[in-house]
């Protein structure tokens, strides 16, 4: 399979990355993402996939679009209230990038439906408020050897951890124990989110590609205050872990 | 010696800082310098950082100079250095 005319024009400006090429745009455009969800992170996640390329993706969020989403949530507008936010993301998507395909799956991961969610995705990238769905990807991802990168915000700071199941430690190996003190109401810039999301992504292409260098075993930490970003060289996989050990 | 603490996240919204310097006469475990914070900080930072048992919460990431440490007891802070204190986060 080649890519077509229209796929060269399209993408021309990121062909001339080194080490970025055809066969990895191919890469890309044979790829399906699940994402989710689609708020500040998430959106952001989705709507540079898209820009770049992905073929598929797999959209999780439930829920109506409010008031008080808005600051963040760029996949929506003011005139979207009150509809389920991930159709109107799916919308937005599609008229940024109409060669794509997107499925928008107005549920929360859980349970039940990961297994059929997560089924087609090459990479998974978790955006959730909880850690709750946040350890269920990473369940899946570890079960069906799935990419998994785990993107994470609160207030000014955000982290990226790229996850490569047997290789790399996973979410558990970092938090074995149910984080005590996380609340589902966070501080939020949307800014932030948006930060976060991108550097999410281009660990991801990176993932999916074997395209420069994946911060494998390692937390990029980004310090929006600072304006710092460090990787942190995290442990390898914990032995005991509840998850993948 | 002088040691960096690095609040993040939560920690740093309860703790009121982001950072502090703590001097050190001699070499000490790990265990003992998050054991030295939590003694003179308010409650709600001692809770991020040890549970109701007063075992180290296994879900904060204790960062020394960028690479995790999870042997609180036999890591030996003998230089200057830096701790971050990452408590688990979710925003999305």
């Amino acid at each position: 399979m080649m890519l077509t005319q229209s796929e060269k024009l399209t993408y021309s400006w990121q062909l001339d990355v080194p080490g970025f090429g055809e066969s990895e745009q191919l890469i890309l455009r044979n790829s399906t993402a699940f994402v989710t969800r689609v708020g500040g992170l998430g959106g952001s996640v989705a709507l540079s996939l898209a820009a770049a390329g992905i073929g598929k993706l797999i959209l999780a969020h439930a829920g109506n679009l409010r008031e008080d989403d808005l600051n963040r949530q760029i996949l929506m507008s003011r005139d979207h209230i009150g509809q389920s936010r991930v159709k109107c993301a799916a919308q937005t998507l599609k008229r940024f990038n109409s060669d794509i395909e997107v499925v928008a799956i107005d549920e929360n991961v859980n349970d039940m439906n990961i297994t059929k969610l997560a089924h087609d995705a090459d990479i998974i990238f978790g955006c959730a408020p909880l850690f709750e769905e946040r350890f269920i990807l990473n369940e899946i991802a570890i079960r069906d050897k799935k990419k998994l990168i785990d993107c994470a915000m609160y207030s000014m700071e955000g982290q990226v951890m790229p996850i490569l199941p047997g290789i790399t430690p996973c979410l558990k190996c970092i938090y074995p124990e149910e984080p005590a003190h996380w609340k589902r109401r966070f501080p939020v810039l949307g800014a932030v989110s948006a930060l976060v999301a991108q550097v999410g992504v281009i660990e991801g292409i990176k993932l999916l590609c074997d395209f420069d260098n994946a911060s494998l075993g390692k937390l990029v930490r980004i310090d929006a205050s600072s304006m710092d970003v460090r990787k942190i060289k995290l442990i390898s996989k914990r032995e005991d872990c509840m998850a993948c050990g | 010696m002088t040691v960096t603490i690095n609040y993040k996240g939560q920690i740093a919204t309860e703790a009121g800082t982001e950072s502090e310097d703590l001097h050190l006469n001699e070499p000490l475990p790990l265990i003992e310098i998050l054991q030295a914070l939590s003694e003179k900080a308010a409650d709600a930072v001692d809770d991020f950082i040890f549970d109701d048992e007063r075992m180290p919460r296994r879900s904060l990431l204790v960062v020394v100079n960028d690479e995790q440490v999870i042997d609180f007891q036999n890591t030996i802070i003998k230089e200057d250095c830096v701790i971050s204190l990452l408590p688990p986060i979710a925003g999305g």
